[in-house]
């Protein structure tokens, strides 16, 4: 039995009377004509053009630079910390002990600004914490008086230049 | 003739010759129009031109032929499914237009109540039922270019016969 007898029991098997009927009878359809040949040249010019591949590989390596770029942005962004780090560390001066500080500032004297220092200390010396001289009157007259009695060689010493 | 890269394109262009009309066949049969046939095919021909160095003779080249066929109208007619789930109307109607007017040309009636059956089927059922019914392809031959069991393709094919016959029953 050849293989058209064979799909017609098939058919009448499974019931498939409209399908038996039509069997064989269902004509092919026609190509336009030339068009083969047409076809042909068609694919010959498509297989053989070397831009299609070239361009084909342009687009799997920006695919895959781009798949490169995406990973490691993602990686970026889960490394990244919830809190971002302070950028200059809290010192606890407290904890440095002065001579420390004392013994740095004097082996590093040359790091620093002097002018800047000078103005420091200036700025110190006007601030409440650091004692001012006493005015003089605040010295009692009997006090001088003592002094000067005390040795008083020294005015004898002077000459007349020293005075004038 | 077809490895031989000075004697490639006169063996290419015997190969269209010889098998041309039945894959024109057997292609058009599952996505029906000329438009749509015409870019499958020129798919496949490309991809057998570009990888004939890969055809190891082991089957018979008709088989390799129809299986790169087969391969290339199924991917077209699932591509064609998600379309036509993302733009119903456009798709539903511009293919409907396209078979009128070619039915109109051909005038066949027979062969116009079959299209709309087969047009119902699934991809896979639709290539299997277009090789049996049409192309009178046993099922060992079918197995060669599906590369599957003989088992699967005749429960496909039966149940590709019951949706036709029922459709073409109720009309």
């Amino acid at each position: 039995m050849d293989e058209r007898q064979k799909i017609r029991e098939e058919l009448k098997d499974l019931g498939a009377n409209e399908l038996h009927a039509r069997h064989g009878r269902v004509p092919d359809w026609e190509m336009p004509p030339g068009y083969l040949d047409q076809l042909t040249d068609q694919v010959m010019e498509s297989a053989t053009r070397p831009t299609a591949r070239y361009s084909r590989m342009v687009i799997m390596r920006w695919a895959a630079a781009a798949v490169l770029v995406l990973a490691a942005g993602y990686w970026w962004w889960q490394a990244e910390p919830t809190e971002p780090a302070p950028i200059f560390a809290e010192v606890d001066w407290n904890t440095i002990p002065t001579e420390d500080m004392q013994q740095y500032v004097s082996d590093n004297i040359e790091e620093f600004d002097l002018d800047l220092l000078a103005n420091s200390v200036g700025e110190k010396t006007t601030s409440d914490e650091v004692v001012s001289p006493q005015p003089s009157d605040a010295i009692s007259t009997e006090a001088l008086e003592e002094y000067l009695e005390a040795d008083e060689e020294w005015i004898d010493d002077l000459t007349e230049e020293d005075w004038f | 003739m077809l490895r031989d890269p000075s004697q490639r394109e006169r063996g290419f262009r015997l190969l269209v010759q010889t098998y041309g009309d039945r894959l024109y066949q057997h292609i058009r049969r599952m996505v029906h129009s000329h438009e749509d046939t015409d870019d499958v095919l020129q798919n496949t021909l490309v991809k057998v031109y570009r990888s004939i160095d890969r055809f190891r003779g082991q089957s018979q080249l008709y088989t390799w032929l129809y299986r790169i066929a087969t391969n290339e109208s199924l991917t077209f007619l699932e591509r064609r499914k998600r379309q036509r789930h993302l733009f119903m109307d456009d798709a539903e109607n511009g293919i409907a237009a396209t078979r009128a007017a070619e039915v109109e040309v051909d005038g066949d009636l027979i062969r116009r109540r079959l299209d709309q059956a087969i047009e119902q089927l699934p991809p896979k059922q639709k290539a299997v039922f277009s090789m049996r019914y049409f192309e009178e392809k046993s099922y060992q031959e079918m197995a060669d270019v599906f590369t599957t069991s003989v088992g699967a393709l005749k429960a496909s094919y039966h149940h590709a016969v019951k949706k036709i016959e029922s459709y073409l029953s109720e009309g």
